[in-house]
């Protein structure tokens, strides 16, 4: 095996040219789809990350017949004590209680459908965070005024801050982005801005009795933090519920959809309103990572606790099959793309090996004359199929380890209208790489399949070989 | 002469010829099937965008585009009407009432975006009226004023979609070939009323295996389908001084479009009908939208259109469909970073392929360049061996990538497994794949370029040899 390994690996650097550029072909498609499958399997695990985290949870206790139909009639008990072992349950971080439906919101003569979404204020922060995307700052009319009379701001940076009348922020520095202001006019200003900009805004406690409201549906009935809001809707078993509820605080919602029509109360509350005594929708529960397996395991773990048999854990893409659908059908595509790449290296490989075997028939024909067995011919030939495959696939593989390690812990950072899009969404602005995983070594099964496939052809023609046929040509 | 000289020499030996030939072929073909698809997908996307929803270019009041009220209709409509039918290069233009509003079935609501519309009109600037669905009943007349005609994805929602097995379905399966065993487990479905896609699902899980699920499933649930057209559904909307109405309509017909998002909200009713609910003598306009003859007019028009209708805000496609507008400057991009991927995985082989030919032929070479073949044409003759090679491949793969995309072109191909996925970002999930002539152009050019370039290095190679060793070689 060691001498038939020598050999082979001799024979490859024969023609030294040859072997590199074919080993290069391989070394390029490697790393190619490498890189592009890291970041395609990155960008899918940023968005479940982001979007799935903080909207949907990795995990859902529904009724059964909540998804199909969102109705508070298929609503459960809470019961703290199922929780409290939910809690328990492997890989699981969080459990957050909601209670959704749908009322008409109404004040003075506006009046719109509005989502009820009811929450507990706490555990909620782990979740999709209500508190960080209250409204802090506003330029209003009256703020701008107020700059105009008040301070010696000057006038490009007033134009500047009368650009972005009537939008809303939940952070000194998304304001601070917005504005684009010079580092200096920055320093100086900004405190001033900030200063006439300020709104008080509220959150919710405990079993608050007041609502927060996202704000375009504020802008829409014309509420602020103060004023309040008439509900009417239907309660549980088709009770009629109505209520008037003050308005503590605004939210800015990412989503204009949704922004149009959130209103965010306290469990209690709403249990009261609807008439659902003890009652939720769902109990949100996130875990610690997203594979597969987790989510599988996190789910029967958690439907083995349930003692209501009409509730059910539902993951992830049982509730958002749509998501679901896009990211597979873009990964295929992906998939179809390096499918084409490698098809097309496979026949540079072939290629290869056609001129090998023709330019070599001669010297076969020696070798097995002076007494080779095919056999051993044929194990000389596949091993050096094997290393040239290798050296590429290897080449590769190594190549693109630093730069996927980098990007995955120094991910690219976006820029411009995509990257506020993506901040507004809570998103963080970056295009990370997936770390090292299985796509890696599916990279290396391709490759050997390419080259177990391109060596049949010259084996079977060492298999025909005839020595003094050979000899001659 | 030394074209036909490098023609012959790809020819000796046939067998590696025809392996670069065939991968370049193959290369092509992936790359003209992969772009016809985008572009099928891209330009569905695009005729839907512009066709269905958004028109060219559309005029609203400036509030309205922040918060859809009722009373913030387009200023001066009468005024800024008179003077878009002065203007030339327009192809049609309509107005439009839209609501918000709340649709209620007994089973059901959910928040609509009503378009008050004159239906004969509409039929000049939006192809609605032609995705009625198969036994979806009809569209809008001036005749019926009391009809509504909602999408598939609208009915669902409200529950007036049904599926159901009657005798004569039993009959029409029968007809399409379907085995008396599964028409046997149907008679003891018949009759019974399925109110969700999902709860029929289950029951035909329940009764057929999955081989005949396969088969027959979606035939035998296309054919259950049955939309509750007639119906009634109740708008509630508010009117113009804010009190809450309801007013009763009529399912006419049900539409579907390929974009899921654009569906679930928008349904349509005669603008008179809708007057009377919210009252007042006049049709209140919200929307004015404007088709051009020429969609790259679109710029001009909207500064020509803002400076007639003063107040209002005036939008093209492009900022009303912004994902169609960056797909429509992006695809360009897209395509050459594609087909550049295609051919550099292509060059490897074209060069290990090329310098080949050059080490066999070093006697040769040599030989020739001793009877006098100056530099220069050694040079050319490996170029144009290089592009003679490629182009064979490339042209076969163009030929055969372009029939293949006319005929799937005329099928569609149907992407089952993802389609909602799709349509709820607005592609459809069955593409009709196309190709421009300027795509093959563009192809060719760069399989060319290509060639160029991967016959550099080969050709040097033959140019630094020596005469009189290369004469030596055996």
């Amino acid at each position: 095996m060691n001498q038939e390994f020598k050999i082979a690996w001799r024979n490859l650097w024969r023609n030294r040219r040859r072997t590199i550029i074919t080993s290069a072909s391989v070394f390029f498609a490697v790393f190619f789809a490498v890189i592009m499958r890291s970041y395609q399997l990155g960008a899918y695990d940023h968005m479940i990350n982001n979007f799935i985290e903080s909207f949907t949870g990795y995990l859902q206790v529904q009724h059964e017949k909540y998804q199909d139909n969102p109705l508070i009639d298929y609503s459960f008990d809470q019961n703290d004590a199922t929780v409290a072992e939910i809690l328990k349950v492997k890989n699981v971080v969080s459990v957050a209680p909601h209670l959704e439906s749908f009322t008409l919101a109404s004040s003075g003569t506006q009046t719109k459908g509005v989502a009820v979404i009811a929450i507990d204020p706490v555990k909620e922060k782990n979740f999709s965070d209500p508190e960080g995307k209250l409204v802090k700052y506003r330029i209003t009319d009256n703020a701008v005024q107020q700059l105009k009379d008040g301070s010696a701001l000057p006038d490009d940076v007033l134009e500047k801050v009368k650009k972005n009348l009537g939008r809303a922020y939940s952070s000194p520095l998304r304001l601070e982005r917005e504005l684009a202001l010079s580092a200096e006019d920055n320093e100086l200003h900004m405190p001033k801005i900030l200063q006439c900009a300020e709104i008080s805004n509220g959150y919710l406690a405990g079993d608050d009795e007041g609502i927060l409201v996202s704000d375009r549906l504020a802008g829409y009935l014309k509420v602020a933090a103060g004023d309040s809001v008439i509900l009417m809707g239907q309660g549980y078993h088709g009770a009629s519920a109505n209520g008037i509820f003050p308005v503590r605080g605004i939210i800015k919602m990412p989503s204009p959809e949704i922004d149009n029509k959130l209103i965010i109360m306290t469990i209690p509350a709403a249990q009261t309103f609807f008439d659902a005594d003890g009652k939720i929708t769902s109990l949100v529960v996130n875990l610690t990572d997203k594979s597969s397996r987790t989510i599988r395991a996190a789910k029967s773990g958690i439907n083995a606790l349930l003692h209501d048999k009409n509730t059910t854990a539902k993951t992830w893409y049982e509730l958002n099959p749509i998501m679901y659908q896009q990211i597979k059908g873009d990964s295929q595509s992906g998939i179809a793309m390096l499918g084409v790449l490698y098809f097309i290296i496979f026949f540079g490989i072939f290629g290869t090996v056609l001129m090998m075997v023709s330019e070599r028939k001669r010297e076969f024909g020696v070798l097995v004359a002076i007494g080779m067995q095919k056999t051993k011919l044929k194990r000389v030939f596949t091993i050096e199929m094997i290393l040239l495959g290798t050296i590429g696939l290897v080449g590769g593989l190594l190549a693109s380890v630093p730069l996927i390690t980098y990007f995955c812990y120094h991910p690219i950072v976006l820029k411009g209208e995509l990257a506020s899009m993506m901040e507004d969404w809570g998103w963080e602005a970056i295009m990370p790489t997936a770390p090292i995983g299985s796509y890696f070594y599916w990279q290396a099964v391709v490759v050997l399949f390419m080259v177990a496939l391109a060596t049949i052809y010259p084996l079977r023609q060492i298999g025909r070989l005839k020595e003094t046929e050979a000899l001659k040509g | 002469m030394i074209w036909s000289v490098a023609w012959k020499n790809i020819w000796r030996n046939k067998k590696r010829s025809l392996v670069v030939i065939f991968a370049v072929t193959l290369g092509i073909i992936a790359g003209v099937l992969l772009v016809g698809i985008m572009e099928g997908w891209f330009r569905e996307r695009l005729d839907s965008a512009i066709y269905n929803e958004v028109s060219h270019i559309q005029i609203h009041n400036k509030e309205y585009v922040k918060n859809e009220e009722i009373n913030l209709t387009v200023r001066n409509p009468d005024e800024t009407a008179q003077s878009i039918d002065s203007l030339p290069g327009l192809s049609a233009w309509v107005k439009r009432t839209k609501i918000i509003a709340m649709a209620n079935t007994p089973w059901a609501n959910t928040g609509v975006l009503i378009y008050g519309i004159d239906p004969e009109k509409e039929k000049s600037i939006t192809n609605i009226y032609k995705k009625i669905v198969t036994d979806g009943g009809r569209y809008l007349t001036a005749q019926n004023p009391g009809d509504i005609l909602i999408s598939d994805k609208t009915a669902e929602i409200l529950k007036l979609k049904q599926y159901l097995i009657s005798d004569s379905i039993i009959r029409e399966l029968a007809v399409k070939k379907v085995p008396a065993t599964v028409l046997a487990k149907l008679e003891t479905l018949k009759d019974k009323r399925f109110r969700s896609p999902k709860d029929f699902r289950e029951v035909l899980k329940k009764e057929f295996s999955k081989k005949e699920l396969d088969r027959y499933g979606p035939l035998i649930t296309e054919k259950a389908l049955d939309y509750r057209i007639r119906n009634k559904i109740q708008i509630s909307i508010s009117d113009r001084e804010g009190n809450p109405i309801q007013g009763i309509f009529r399912v006419c017909g049900i539409y579907k479009t390929t974009n899921t998002g654009f569906d679930q909200t928008a349904v349509f009713v005669n603008a008179g009908e809708l007057a009377k609910l919210y009252g007042g003598d006049d049709l209140l306009t919200h929307e004015i939208a404007v088709l051009l003859d020429n969609m790259d007019q679109a710029e001009v028009m909207k500064e020509k259109l803002s400076h007639i209708s003063g107040e209002n805000t005036v939008r093209t496609w492009k900022e009303l469909a912004p994902d169609a507008a960056m797909m429509n400057d992006f695809m360009i991009i897209y395509y050459f970073i594609f087909l550049g991927i295609i051919m550099l995985a292509l060059a490897f082989g074209i060069i290990n392929t090329m310098l080949m030919t050059i080490l066999e032929r070093t006697k040769e070479l040599g030989m020739l360049m001793a009877i006098g073949m100056n530099r220069r044409r050694i040079f050319g003759m490996i170029m144009l061996e290089t592009i003679f090679l490629t182009f064979v491949g490339a042209a076969a793969g163009m030929l055969s990538g372009w029939t293949i995309i006319k005929i799937l072109g005329r099928t569609g191909i149907h992407f089952a497994g993802w389609g909602e996925g799709f349509e709820a970002i607005g592609y459809a999930a069955k593409v009709y794949p196309v190709v421009t002539p300027e795509f093959f152009v563009f192809t060719t050019i760069m399989v060319i370029t290509t060639a160029i370039i991967s016959s550099l290095w080969p050709a040097r190679k033959a140019l630094k040899l020596n005469p009189v060793d290369a004469l030596r070689t055996v």
